[in-house]
């Protein structure tokens, strides 16, 4: 149309008037009032062509002055009903999410281990592996504990219709593990370390490799240095390993974090007042954005502080003084990538919100060396936050690279 | 000035009557979009009359010297422009014809520019004579004749003039020299050059030049997001070659000499009226836009429409208009609604009379109004079908009239019920006689006084 320029610009300038409150009133067939026609502006707007804002408009107006027009009648309530209703932050039990909670006895590891497991369920004749099943074994990430693993465990098993179980255990000086040369044996937190502890472990479940179902390791944050460190040994073992998972954890990204997480770990509670207290902080700071998996994997965080009265603010604290780990911290994530490149099983990287890969991970990626996932909405606990997501994930994960084929080398089979 | 009678003649009401009417006259509710008469144009004598329309169409009327009076009879037709697509852009580039001007006629040959939105293009209309063999070796015209055998009987063939067709050739085709869309052209007094006038620029042509242009305006802001003021019209002086005015989206007319610059940005006078405080309203700038002016033919008077009314200003005068005529004020409550439908955007056009006494401008329901210009006498007009039913109807009724010519009473019409898509925006005048040609949508409307 001749006259396109000249009425755009004209919108672009009404669009730029304020907006004017909505109770003006507006006379049916208004005339052009002087100045602060402003009613107008909200009446006359809107041509042929934008009938729908300016429909939209008029709703708007005409729902507040329905809630104008009714203030004694409270029928429907503005505020959401959130802030009513109490939010409960009692700690949950485990039972539901694992099948079993073990206690397993590492005599060589002077180790007392709680695991917590859900066995898979075998079916002869499937096409799952080779009839022993597929098992998970999810190592958590320090100061966290076997139940963040809870929920995922849960999803894993309904969504691979049991196929596939999942194994957690609380690592050294972490949850319900205990260490039977006392106090000192919770420092022992060194990769190879703790890389030793869960090949003890897995050695004394399933002694015979050949009968051991098909292993997929998943790691979480620091987790992932000891699941990748006890690859190889089981690799070597005869032990099949379908896959190795990575959750959250970059080895460039967390290197530099190093530095920043004294001070972090300076401003964290010493400890609560109660463990529905506990919960709380874990959620109000977003660190578990999942209320219901921070109410089952918080309590194992905590113990009663001995040295309290009954009187005392801290009644609970810290399982795992992660202060005292500092020593480990650079031994964890060094040389993380490399290692993670060169695994000799299916590789998968899921991250949390973006994918922020460091150089070596980058060029892997690129050469199509492992499998990226990256999960939105999530914090750095991600199988907490969204344990649906990063079960189907991994299940997905494991499914793919779990299919026999005679004579065809798996990856990683020797 | 000429002595025609009909100087106080047209400034009566009840001497104008319904003439002719062209065009499909069925009922509006189906009019092809391609159907509408987009412009209407006299040419410098009257006896040729030019209508374009929203299908590229240009039609051309020739008079019809009768004892009856003003007839005009179909003359030709011709296809200006095509519908476009600009790759660049992806836009559509209508077809519609925005403006005709004559050129001044130089011989048997009729000179036209057309142009839509981006193109220019000059037209030449003429008289061909089809002549046909009629006579050859073969043939004596009715039966065959046996060739002939000696060399010396071989004859010529001879032609006879069988046919005499009108057909239009495009002589020149101005093109991309417009960014946005073209609102007008005039030509010159000079008869060699003439201007174009889009949204925000005009540029000079030479009528024998297609391939070049000169930008003499450009009011083009550096940033596109601080437009404010567009063109609307531009016009040359009809004596003065050197001068020019246009209009403005802001409602001022700038008068620009070519003389003084190569560019024209400054202007030599600006003519604006001072806005009554008291009367601002949301929608006084949009009302103000002029969306049509005109020098009058002796060149000392302008004519300028803006939505409400008319303004007829003294060139010499800048600081306000001579006169100011309300068209149909009863609007001014309207406009929140007119503003909602897009009417408060509609381009009236103005015209002046032949000898300058009076002005024509259009309005809705199609009305038109005539004002004798020292009078300010308003004859209200309607271009409908009541025009020529009521000349069917005969004695007695004044055919094509509307009772109650006094201005002000708005004709007992409900205006709510006003028909805002009939509206008269294109007319013309003849140069010479109160004749007056009017588009009204799909129909063309003749109205003049009697002799």
């Amino acid at each position: 149309m001749a006259d396109d320029l000249y009425r755009s610009a004209l919108r672009a300038r009404m669009a730029k008037l304020p907006p004017l409150p909505p109770w003006e009133t507006r006379a049916p067939g208004a005339e052009a009032e002087d100045g602060e026609g402003g009613g107008d502006v909200d009446m006359g707007l809107g041509t042929g062509e934008e009938g729908e804002s300016a429909h939209a408009e008029d709703e708007e107006m005409d729902d507040e002055d329905s809630v104008g027009e009714l203030p004694s009648l409270n029928t429907i309530p503005r505020l959401s009903h959130r802030s009513r209703v109490p939010v409960d932050y009692t700690p949950l039990s485990a039972a539901g999410y694992f099948d079993q909670s073990l206690s397993l006895s590492l005599p060589a590891r002077q180790l007392e281990v709680r695991l917590y497991y859900t066995p898979p369920l075998v079916r002869p004749g499937e096409a799952n592996g080779n009839g022993k099943g597929a098992l998970l074994v999810a190592h958590h990430g320090a100061g966290s504990g076997a139940l963040s693993f809870a929920m995922f465990a849960k999803e894993v098993r309904e969504q691979s219709k049991g196929e596939c179980g999942v194994l957690a255990a609380d690592c050294r000086g972490h949850g319900k593990t205990t260490s039977t040369s006392g106090p000192s044996g919770d420092l022992l937190l060194s990769q190879p370390d703790l890389s030793l502890d869960l090949l003890s472990l897995l050695t004394t479940l399933f002694p015979t490799p050949s009968e051991a179902p098909n292993l997929v390791l998943v790691g979480h944050s620091m987790g992932a240095s000891v699941v990748l460190g006890v690859l190889p040994e089981l690799l070597e073992r005869g032990y099949g390993v379908t896959g190795v998972a990575v959750i959250d954890v970059v080895e460039g990204t967390a290197l530099e974090a190093l530095p920043h997480m004294r001070s972090l770990l300076l401003t964290r509670p010493k400890g609560f007042p109660s463990l529905e207290k506990a919960i709380q902080w874990h959620v109000g700071n977003n660190t578990i954005r999942n209320l219901q998996s921070a109410r089952i994997s918080v309590p194992a965080l905590f113990v009663k502080n001995e040295d309290a009265d009954a009187r005392a603010e801290v009644q609970w604290v810290w399982r795992a003084p992660l202060e005292k780990t500092e020593p480990f911290w650079e031994g964890w994530f060094t040389s993380l990538s490399t290692r993670f490149l060169t695994a000799r099983a299916a590789r998968l990287l899921l991250l949390a919100g973006a994918e922020r890969l460091d150089k070596p991970l980058m060029i892997g990626q690129m050469q199509g060396k492992f499998q990226l996932v990256v999960l939105p909405g999530v914090g750095h606990h991600l199988q907490e936050d969204d344990p649906a997501k990063s079960a189907e994930v991994v299940v997905e994960f494991w499914r793919r690279n779990e299919r026999v084929r005679v004579g065809v080398k798996r990856v990683g089979e020797r | 000035m000429d002595g025609e009678p009909s100087t106080s003649a047209a400034s009566n009401a009840n001497n104008w009557r319904f003439a002719q009417c062209f065009g499909d006259k069925g009922e509006v509710d189906d009019i092809t979009e391609a159907d509408i008469i987009s412009t209407v144009e006299f040419d410098h004598t009257g006896d040729y009359l030019a209508t374009g329309d929203k299908g590229g169409r240009v039609v051309l009327f020739e008079r019809n010297d009768s004892k009856k009076g003003c007839e005009y009879k179909f003359y030709t037709e011709f296809q200006s422009h095509e519908p476009e697509f600009d790759y660049l852009k992806s836009l559509e580039i209508e077809e519609k014809i925005n403006r005709i001007k004559w050129c001044k006629r130089q011989n048997s040959a009729h000179f036209l520019l057309s142009t839509n939105d981006k193109t220019i293009k000059l037209w030449k209309v003429f008289e061909k004579s089809l002549k046909v063999v009629s006579e050859n070796n073969l043939t004596d015209g009715t039966r065959p004749v046996p060739p002939p055998t000696i060399s010396t009987n071989l004859r010529l063939p001879r032609m006879t003039q069988h046919d005499t067709i009108v057909a239009a050739v495009p002589r020149k085709v101005y093109a991309n020299a417009h960014a946005y869309h073209i609102n007008s052209i005039s030509i010159n007094s000079d008869g060699e050059t003439y201007i174009s006038a889009d949204d925000l620029r005009v540029n000079l042509w030479n009528l024998n030049i297609s391939d070049q242009s000169f930008n003499i305006v450009d009011i083009k802001p550096a940033n596109m997001e601080e437009l404010t003021e567009v063109i609307t019209a531009a016009e040359f002086h009809p004596i003065h070659c050197n001068l020019f005015m246009y209009s403005s989206s802001k409602g001022t007319i700038k008068l620009a000499d070519m003389r003084e610059s190569a560019l024209c940005d400054r202007h030599a006078k600006l003519f604006e009226e001072e806005d009554d405080p008291s009367n601002r309203s949301f929608f006084s700038e949009i009302i103000s836009s002029i969306s049509d002016v005109k020098f009058s033919k002796d060149g000392r008077y302008i004519l300028s429409r803006d939505y409400l009314s008319l303004k007829i200003w003294d060139v010499n005068m800048d600081r306000g208009p001579v006169k100011t005529i309300q068209i149909h004020d009863h609007l001014r409550g309207k406009l929140c609604d007119l503003y909602e439908n897009d009417c408060i955007f509609d381009k009236f056009e103005c015209t002046w009379s032949g000898d300058g006494q009076s002005v024509l401008t259009g309005s809705y329901q199609n009305y038109f109004h005539i004002y004798d210009v020292n009078t300010t006498n308003d004859i209200v007009l309607q271009a409908d079908k009541s025009a020529f039913k009521a000349k069917k109807i005969g004695a007695g009724a004044k055919p094509g009239m509307k009772n109650g010519t006094k201005p002000g009473v708005k004709d007992g019409v409900n205006i709510d019920a006003m028909d805002f898509n009939k509206k008269i925006l294109h007319g013309s005048w003849h140069p010479r006689e109160n004749t007056i040609a009017i588009a009204a949508t799909n129909n063309l409307f003749i109205f003049a006084v009697d002799r």
